[in-house]
């Protein structure tokens, strides 16, 4: 083996991921479309890959892209008639290089050995036999209609539905369109406008500039802030830096395609270990987020896609049985809204059993026989730590430590997740998530003579206590046709004895909040501004104070502290009882 | 804004013996003493914002140079009474292990050598600090001094209280 520069491997190791996600994101786009442009562009990201590790000096790993090499020209050749098993094994070879970069970073003279596969990859490449293959290929609209060649006997009940594939769909919110356009074609439009032009720069030294430029919109917005006229030069001086600030934040932004390929590559595999046919639609891959975001909603993701794959959706025999397509689909679709982001999970499986949730969360001790439970409420159980329904524990899931671990992540980000689900017919989880992490509309609000900021977009409305219709009564207050419960804030925002402001406090107004849709009001004293404002996560030191979600810096030089009005919400929420406040 | 009071001693040998210079202060009517360069900076006395469901030491943050940095009160995690902010009131700004941390302390007294031979590591005194945080008790002339590593002595302090 030639002489390896350490350096120059990591350099090369890291630039390859971006290599083995375009083969990875090629050979699924293969298996249900294998034009030859598709060969052709894996075909030169394996020459590519070739190349760079020769120069690196991992031969061994040059070798062997050069084996898979000739098997892709054949293909591309046409002189494989059937391709599938090929892919099957091309989409293993990603896996197997993949984890050759991982381990040679550490051990220089990493070499697996591939004997076996490189067999199993020259029996792909002389498959005769069509196969049927094992991820669902064809469009079901009505031209593919199976007729003779469907192996499967379909019961006498499918037939008729398949032909009336065009219907209207029914009316249900989480049940995904039955007639089901292909996607392919939406897929490769939006490849087309996006050119792949990018540069890498090391996330340390971003964050480093960032953090300047936050400082440097600081220091700008304080100048003469309080006077009156203010010149022409600081206005244009202060709405540059802002630009500057936001431009800045967005060097962080990712879009999420890369983290839907990998959905999709999961399903994939999972399907195929447990036998079920599944379709993935993927839609809003160009939507972006910040990259700590997408790093972490990672898990959370795959978690709720393998759980839509081993428990919503059924075995093609169950499905064939219950009127549905062979074929289940799941959609994952991204959704730019103003502020926020919506990732939304659907599939089109068995839905979740509301009587089986309630059984299995009694079972647990997580709630009293007697309680009765909204639906909402009922699916939102699943979220309760050591809650599973999986009747023995798979490899792939049901341990019962994902659902809560998914909603602490999510809730970290300052997100949220909403479940709709309907038996027989499917489910659909939306994760909302705030788009910057940073930058935000913020209002002031006084307990005392202690002012404290809330985010913009966690306040459903404001109040006005005095008035007529909104008189406090046993802890209620009538909001228009709703009752809904109010407390004074500075219930959960406790200041110690000594630091008690001498001044009465009155609460002449609440802010209303809505956590997974039951809205919650918090009196306070008095209004202070909005300001836009740059959030800081806590300082390390005091991240576990309660009800406090990052710090800023007001543009007089004044510390603000962020309110997490969400965490007081939901911890109100999970000790409140409506009953105790009826009469 | 860092103020530091030179004494005699370090005229002599500025750049020597790093390590042996200490930064004296007052809490009370003890004399204490941290290593210099165990702290980040010193700051004059800002009153801090009021943050709240914090232990009764903690005072609040303060904002050095666009971050925002927690207050801790020495007088109160030693035991004695709270005293209303005097002229000379100073914050030592340490880094502990999960980010800065200031303690306010009475009086900003002086910065010294103290060479270990003055050093009782064994000192038979109680004193408030945890013993991982106690350095020893300095004998000088003018008196004792308790030495101790003040960013050990902030490091994993219990500064948030439960809501219930």
């Amino acid at each position: 083996m030639s002489n390896i520069d350490l350096e120059l491997l990591t350099c090369f190791c890291d630039e390859s991921v971006d290599l083995l996600n375009r083969w990875e994101k090629v050979c699924l786009q293969l298996e249900t479309d294998p034009k030859t442009e598709n060969w052709d562009e894996l075909f030169r990201t394996a020459h590519n890959l070739k190349g760079t590790s020769r120069v690196v000096g991992l031969d061994a790993f040059g070798n062997f892209v050069h084996k898979i090499e000739d098997s892709i020209m054949q293909a591309r050749s046409g002189a494989i008639p059937q391709c599938g098993p090929l892919v099957v094994q091309l989409l293993k070879a990603q896996a197997i290089l993949a984890e050759w970069l991982q381990k040679v970073k550490s051990d220089v003279s990493y070499e697996p050995d591939n004997a076996t596969y490189l067999l199993e990859l020259k029996t792909a490449t002389q498959a005769q036999q069509p196969e049927t293959p094992p991820t669902k290929v064809d469009t079901p609209t009505t031209q593919h209609v199976p007729a003779a060649s469907e192996p499967v006997p379909t019961p006498a009940g499918a037939v008729p539905r398949i032909e009336t594939a065009e219907a209207p769909t029914s009316n249900a919110a989480p049940v995904p369109v039955k007639n089901r356009p292909q996607n392919s074609a939406v897929k490769d439009q939006r490849q087309a406008t996006s050119i792949d032009e990018t540069i890498r720069v090391g996330a340390i030294k971003l964050d480093a500039l960032i953090q300047m430029i936050g400082e440097l919109s600081i220091q700008i917005s304080s100048v003469n802030s309080k006077q009156e006229n203010e010149d022409p030069t600081t206005y244009l001086l202060k709405k540059m830096a802002k630009e500057l600030y936001e431009k800045a934040l967005s060097l962080r932004m990712q879009p999420l395609q890369p983290i839907f390929q990998r959905l999709d590559r999961n399903i994939r595999d999972i399907s195929r270990s447990l036998e079920k046919k599944v379709e993935v639609q993927i839609l809003g891959g160009e939507v972006e987020l910040d990259k700590t975001v997408c790093e972490r909603i990672i898990d959370p993701l795959t978690h709720m896609v393998r759980n839509s794959v081993d428990h919503g959706l059924e075995t093609p025999e169950a499905r064939l049985n219950a009127n549905k397509e062979e074929c289940g689909l799941i959609k994952i679709t991204a959704v730019q809204d103003s502020s926020s982001v919506r990732i939304i999970i659907e599939d089109d499986g068995r839905g979740i059993s509301e009587e089986k949730v309630l059984a299995k969360a009694i079972e647990r001790g997580l709630i009293q026989p007697g309680q009765t439970l909204t639906k909402s409420e009922i699916l939102n159980l699943i979220f309760l730590p050591g809650f599973s329904t999986a009747e023995k524990i798979t490899e792939v899931s049901g341990r019962g430590v994902g659902m809560d671990v998914v909603m602490k992540t999510v809730e970290a980000l300052r997100g949220q997740i909403h479940i709709e689900s309907e038996a027989g017919r499917g489910s659909c989880f939306t994760v909302t998530l705030p788009t910057s992490l940073s930058l935000i509309d913020s209002l002031s609000i006084f307990l005392g003579d202690n002012s404290f900021a809330i985010p913009i977009d966690l306040i459903d409305e404001i109040i006005v206590l005095e008035s007529l219709n909104t008189q406090i009564h046993n802890g209620v207050i009538r909001l228009r046709d709703e009752v809904i419960p109010i407390r004074p804030l500075s219930d959960y925002l406790r200041v110690s004895q000594n630091k008690k402001s001498q001044t009465s406090t009155v609460s002449n107004f609440a802010i209303v909040t809505k956590h997974q849709k039951q809205k919650v009001a918090f009196a306070v004293d008095k209004l202070g501004d909005i300001n836009q404002v740059v959030v800081r996560p806590l300082n390390g030191t005091i991240d576990t104070a309660f009800g406090f979600s990052g710090t800023t810096v007001f543009s007089g030089g004044e510390p603000g502290l962020i309110v997490d009005l969400e965490m007081i919400a939901r911890h109100f929420l999970n000790s409140y009882s409506p009953s105790k406040e009826a009469a | 804004m860092t103020t530091t009071i030179a004494n005699a001693a370090e005229k002599k040998a500025p750049i020597q013996n790093a390590d042996s210079r200490y930064l004296l202060y007052r809490i009370g009517t003890e004399l204490y003493g941290t290593p210099l360069l165990r702290v980040r900076e010193v700051v004059e006395y800002m009153t801090p914002k009021i943050m709240p469901n914090m232990a009764s030491h903690f005072m609040g943050v303060i904002n050095i140079r666009g971050s925002i940095v927690g207050v801790v009160d020495l007088r109160i995690k030693l035991g004695l009474p709270a005293e209303t902010a005097k002229g000379k009131q100073a914050l030592l700004v340490c880094e502990t292990p999960s980010g800065a941390l200031g303690a306010l302390v009475d009086r900003i007294d002086s910065v010294i050598l103290i060479p270990e031979s003055q050093i009782d590591t064994q000192p038979p005194i109680a004193t408030k600090f945890a013993n991982t945080s106690l350095i020893g008790v300095a004998k000088l002339p003018t008196g004792l001094i308790t030495l101790i590593n003040l960013d050990l002595a902030l490091t994993d302090d219990q500064l948030a209280k439960a809501v219930a």
